[in-house]
């Protein structure tokens, strides 16, 4: 039990075993996280058992490509938890699009919207990325980071990062295995998607996140 | 900035979006079905809570009301105790006897004299549940409405609460248009179905679809029938519904209804060959108990058998059996009792019983031992039958001399006078008996026994019963053997030798 404050990353902060990053938007919660006071700054606590992100980092994650200033195409934000906290760590100078399907979703991301500056919100579907291809023009993106439940995950991953992503660029994804088929043994549908990503992508690490998420893995990538 | 109008951009487009797709969708429909469950939950855990309240002031109430309905009534009107007379009940609930039950106990009541405060809140909550109670209906109502309107083919196949239930769990009318008719045979069960996919068995016949008249109406062989082709015919008048432009009533497609389709015309006889009886079991026998033999011949053939489990009042096995009394000729008699002759009832079938059976086959005429006997069968040997197990020397009774009385002449049977039968002396195997085996169903060659054991193993090591002598291994017994002299022991060589030395002196 770390006691101290302790940087992991550019911006992610563990203490006590529980992990934190520093808040924006000082003085405003966005979900039921817990606000932390170091050093007359303000840290929010970020919650493996809702993020996916945090679980791998508890469980051990080496790659985290995101930084202060960094471009993040986030796809499958959905109400924008795991958002509020990759936006305290890529700063004012940053930038995070994010995409979702669901209108019902992107009522509450607008919310956080018009809290955070540096959050920019699409309504459309990641299976076609060419839709949103004008709206993204200019941006070059660093990071692409994917948490959606749909049976076709590896090939979505594949196509935006074909559009989007730059060479040698890191790319994250969050496999569900039931959703793509509940039948099956998640370790085999897991090892599947695994070939599939492997044409585009050179794989760094696989991260199992049990016990915060049954069936899930973590894959990180490096685009070839 | 760039980037700021870009984001304004961006957020107006997604506003815009949210709009488009809220404007006439079935979203009122999918939150009011849901609401109406909430309700439901909720107005019953309402009044739990107020029984027990209004229990204190006046306990009669809440044990004779069973009916909640009533019983908010009566709170909502009348909440005092003084209040209830009959009369101002009879205005409330047209129930005279519990009305009666009622203004006797509010008499002499074994509730306490309760403040008006109290008394106003418990009044204010009967009131708030029946507004909820009411607006649970509207909402129905409501439902009906929007679904005979955006729906209309749709909801006529089914009805308009089980199409919305169906409508709500797959989201949305799009994806009600296009999925397939056995997803919506199936939507409510997805536990069942889930299971049924990883683990096997057998699939979930309905859903959601279970509630449908046609349904709960069939037969328990044709559920599952009835559910499938319904389903069928509600995934088309949903595509109907979905891909119309104008949607007036005038424009409604008759689609054939269930009730009026072929399968259901169909009756049970057409749809399955007639139930043929067997000429061993069938109208012979059948005539044959009734008119020609009477007691004797039924009795003979099957032996006697109660029917009395069988006899129901009614149906084949009852009424005139042919035998008795009430047989012979008489102007009541029938011979058949219609259809259920043919189709097959529980005691109707001519099936062989338990009760029936003397012999089976084969096994009675030949008496051999070797066959294993059955129960019936009169020829297995039986425990009293034995003469003698194993290999005991024990005198026995019958190897007694011969006494005065035991005449062979006039003698009347004695126990040890009886003859073997059959195979008899030879000894019970375990195999023949059903039954275990017991400590006096030893063999002769007997299977070895753990007293009969005299090494555990192969160990050479010599034992104590082992032992000829106790003194040199080359003499053969122990008590010495008479046959050889030479190897017989002296009595005198246990004693102690005293020390002499043998010399002989031979003189001439």
């Amino acid at each position: 039990m770390n006691s101290r404050l302790t940087e992991l990353f550019d911006g992610v902060y563990s203490f006590n075993s529980v992990i934190l990053t520093k808040n924006l938007v000082p003085g405003k919660k966005v979900y039921s996280e817990e606000l932390f006071h170091f050093n007359k700054e303000e840290f929010r606590s970020w919650n493996p058992n809702k993020s996916k992100l945090c679980a791998g980092i508890k469980k051990g994650l080496k790659n985290f490509p995101f930084r202060n200033g960094s471009n993040v195409l986030y796809l499958g934000s959905s109400e924008g938890t795991t958002v509020s906290h990759l936006s305290d760590v890529i700063g004012l100078q940053g930038k995070l699009i994010g995409i979702d399907i669901s209108t019902r979703a992107m009522h509450k991301f607008l919310f956080l919207c018009e809290q955070r500056p540096n959050i920019f919100p699409v309504l459309g579907d990641a299976n076609t990325p060419g839709e949103y291809r004008n709206k993204l023009e200019g941006i070059k993106f660093n990071v692409l980071f994917q948490d959606v439940s749909q049976p076709n995950q590896a090939e979505i991953f594949n196509k935006n990062a074909e559009m989007y992503l730059s060479k040698n660029s890191l790319g994250l994804i969050a496999i569900k295995a039931h959703s793509i088929d509940s039948s099956r043994k998640p370790k085999e549908v897991i090892e599947a998607e695994i070939n599939e990503l492997e044409k585009k992508f050179e794989i760094l690490e696989t991260i199992n996140l049990e016990p915060f998420e049954k069936h899930h893995a973590l894959i990180v990538g490096r685009k070839k | 900035m760039d980037l700021s109008d870009l984001r304004n951009q961006m957020i107006h487009s997604v506003k815009k979006g949210i709009k488009e797709e809220y404007t006439e969708s079935d979203l009122h429909i999918i939150k009011s079905i849901n609401l109406v469950d909430a309700m439901d939950e909720t107005v019953n855990l309402l009044t739990e809570h107020l029984r027990e309240w209004h229990a204190i002031h006046f306990p009669e109430l809440n044990q004779l009301v069973n009916d909640n309905e009533k019983f908010i009534k009566l709170v909502a009107e009348l909440n005092e105790r003084k209040n209830f007379s009959f009369e101002k009940i009879m205005k409330v609930i047209e129930d005279i006897s519990l009305a009666e039950k009622i203004a006797l106990k509010a008499e002499n009541s074994a509730g306490e004299e309760t403040d008006k405060n109290a008394l106003n809140e418990m009044r204010s909550l009967a009131e708030n549940i029946n507004a909820l109670k009411n607006q649970r209906k509207q909402i129905q109502e409501f439902i009906e409405k929007e679904m005979s309107r955006k729906w209309p083919n749709y909801s006529k196949e089914c009805g308009s609460i089980i199409g919305a239930r169906i409508l709500a769990k797959l989201g949305s009318g799009k994806k009600l248009a296009f999925s397939p008719s056995s997803t919506i045979q199936v939507v409510g069960a997805e536990k069942a179905l889930f299971n049924y996919l990883k683990k096997g068995g057998l699939p979930p016949k309905y859903g959601y679809l279970f509630a449908h008249p046609l349904v709960q109406q069939a037969k328990k062989t044709d559920k599952g029938k009835t559910a499938r082709k319904l389903a069928g015919k509600i995934s088309i008048a949903a595509k109907k519904d979905y891909f119309s432009e104008d949607k007036p009533k005038s424009k409604i497609i008759q689609i054939p209804e269930m009730r009026e389709h072929s399968f259901f015309k169909k009756e049970f006889k057409e749809r399955k060959p007639e139930f043929k009886e067997k000429d061993s079991f069938g109208k012979g026998f059948r005539d044959k108990g009734r008119r020609d033999f009477g007691n004797r011949g039924f009795k003979k053939d099957f032996g006697s058998r109660s029917r009395d489990s069988d006899n129901r009042g009614f149906g084949r096995d009852s009424g005139n059996r042919g035998f008795g009394r009430d047989s012979g000729n008489s102007d009541f008699k029938r011979k058949s009792f219609g259809d259920s002759d043919r189709k097959p009832r529980f005691g109707n079938s001519d099936r062989p019983r338990f009760g029936d059976r003397k012999s089976f086959g084969d096994r009675d005429n030949s008496r051999s031992f070797d066959r294993k006997p059955r129960f019936g069968n009169s020829d297995r040997p039986r425990f009293g039958d034995r003469k003698s197990f194993g290999d005991s020397d024990r005198p026995r009774f019958s190897d007694r001399k011969p006494r005065f009385g035991d005449r062979d002449s006039d003698r009347k049977p004695r126990f040890n006078d009886r003859s073997p039968r059959g195979d008899f002396d030879k000894k019970p195997r375990f195999g023949d008996f059903d039954r275990k085996p017991r400590f006096n169903d030893r063999d002769s060659e007997r299977t070895p026994r753990f007293s009969d054991r005299k090494s555990f193993s192969d160990s050479d090591k010599p034992r104590f019963g082992d032992r000829k002598s106790f003194r040199d291994s080359d003499r053969s017994s122990f008590r010495g053997s008479s046959s050889n002299s030479k190897f017989k022991r002296k009595s005198s060589s246990r004693k102690p030798k005293p020390n002499k030395t043998k010399f002989k002196f031979k003189k001439n």
